[in-house]
């Protein structure tokens, strides 16, 4: 690993921490208290951040999935794969935080209404990407299969954003984004907070992310120095 | 990669469970109902006709609402509206039943056997201090999994620089 890729995630992670800590302070000092909800609300300072970046990932590997079956060059399947690890650790961060605000203002843990459900399959697909990859032998067919296997999770992302649209239930609808409900407008102090939140949480991701491809490319050092001693073995 | 796996897993089989509480919709006869209101139906003449709520145990019940039923309801501010007896304006209970669904409040109605509902008012308002718990939770388990994963990220990289190191030092001696 080079130098400037040292610095460069240094300077990363120093943002992240700064964006983070000053999304801390907004979330528990700066914002009032939600009148309806209560302490609770600041859940969302979490969930909204966290389900945004677990829905872009899949996309994220989905695209490189795409670059990989075009260009067969085995950095986008080891881009896909370590965005779509921490993808699942987002999403499952995204679940729990939603079953926990849901219980004191729904008064249940979980409905199988749409956007619930459609985010649950989110998650299912994080875990069958990685199980697949996990379970089958290495090589060109793990990748394209698993490739596929993205390309195809992706589609339930723009079905998570517009369920609140499609399917009123009692999830809040959306409030950014072209199908926002300007009914269910959220206050300047309480958007200025979600704005920030999801700026620190997405660079968390892309420094987590950062790390895991590090990871990543030591994975594949190590598979090629084994492979080199087999061969030299057999030789 | 496995202990994340084993996490994804452990996750989703919670949820699984979880998910055998999904709602099942009916129609509540008689006594009292406490829940969030989920959807707000109107007839084809766009009068308010009904009401669904789901309560603390995952049922959705429906119940219907006509110029007979008393309202109590408050808004954001906490100032409460009160229909006049037997004469309740439907459009200003529809606006504020939709306010009560927005905000995702929870409401009580008195429902006679029929499966209209007499009276409809605000439920106990939530307590910002028994929330607490719950925020707490919420973020404790949010940072703890991505801390975790972090952890495990750290470890990973030296274990395989390790490795890396080995092989080198075998290559060598050969």
């Amino acid at each position: 690993m080079g130098i400037k890729t040292v610095l460069n995630r240094r300077a990363l992670h120093s943002v992240t921490l700064v964006a983070m800590v000053f999304a801390l302070w907004m979330m528990f000092r700066w914002v009032p208290s939600d009148i309806s909800q209560g302490a609770v609300q600041r859940i969302l300072y979490l969930h909204v951040p966290v389900a945004w970046v677990s829905m872009v990932a899949i996309v994220v590997v989905a695209f490189a999935s795409v670059m990989y079956l075009k260009s067969r060059d085995a950095k986008w399947d080891r881009r896909a794969v370590s965005v779509a690890e921490v993808g699942l650790v987002f999403g499952a961060v995204m679940l729990v935080s939603g079953i926990v605000w849901a219980r004191p203002v729904w008064l249940v843990w979980w409905t199988g209404e749409a956007k619930l459900t459609t985010a649950l399959i989110l998650f299912f697909i994080y875990v069958a990407y990685l199980m697949f990859r996990a379970y089958f032998p290495p090589g060109d067919q793990r990748r394209r299969i698993a490739a596929v296997i993205a390309i195809l999770g992706a589609i339930d992302t723009p079905i998570i954003y517009f369920a609140s649209v499609l399917f009123q239930e009692s999830h809040p609808p959306a409030v950014i984004g072209p199908v926002a409900d300007e009914s269910a407008a959220v206050g300047a102090q309480i958007g200025l907070t979600l704005l920030v939140s999801t700026v620190a949480f997405t660079l968390l991701f892309v420094s987590i992310v950062a790390e895991r491809l590090g990871v990543a490319q030591l994975e594949e050092d190590v598979d090629e120095l084994r492979a080199l001693k087999v061969r030299e073995g057999a030789a | 990669m496995r202990s994340a796996l084993v996490l994804g897993l452990a996750l989703a089989l919670t949820v699984g469970v979880s998910v055998r509480d999904i709602a099942g919709v009916h129609a509540q006869a008689g006594g009292l109902v406490t829940g969030v209101v989920i959807t707000v139906h109107s007839s084809d003449d766009g009068v308010l006709s009904g009401v669904a709520l789901v309560t603390a145990e995952g049922e959705t019940v429906q119940f219907a609402v006509n110029s007979g039923t008393s309202f109590g309801l408050e808004n954001a501010v906490g100032e409460r509206w009160v229909s006049e007896s037997g004469e309740t304006d439907l459009v200003e209970a529809e606006s504020r039943l939709r306010d009560q669904q927005r905000r995702q409040q929870q409401i009580t109605a008195q429902l006679n056997e029929d499966g209209s509902a007499s009276s409809v008012v605000q439920a106990r308002p939530v307590s910002v201090s028994s929330n607490l718990g719950y925020l707490f939770a919420a973020f404790a388990i949010g940072w703890l999994a991505l801390m975790g994963y972090v952890l495990y990220l750290g470890q990973r990289h030296r274990s395989l620089q390790q490795e890396i190191r080995q092989l080198q030092d075998a290559e060598d001696d050969d």
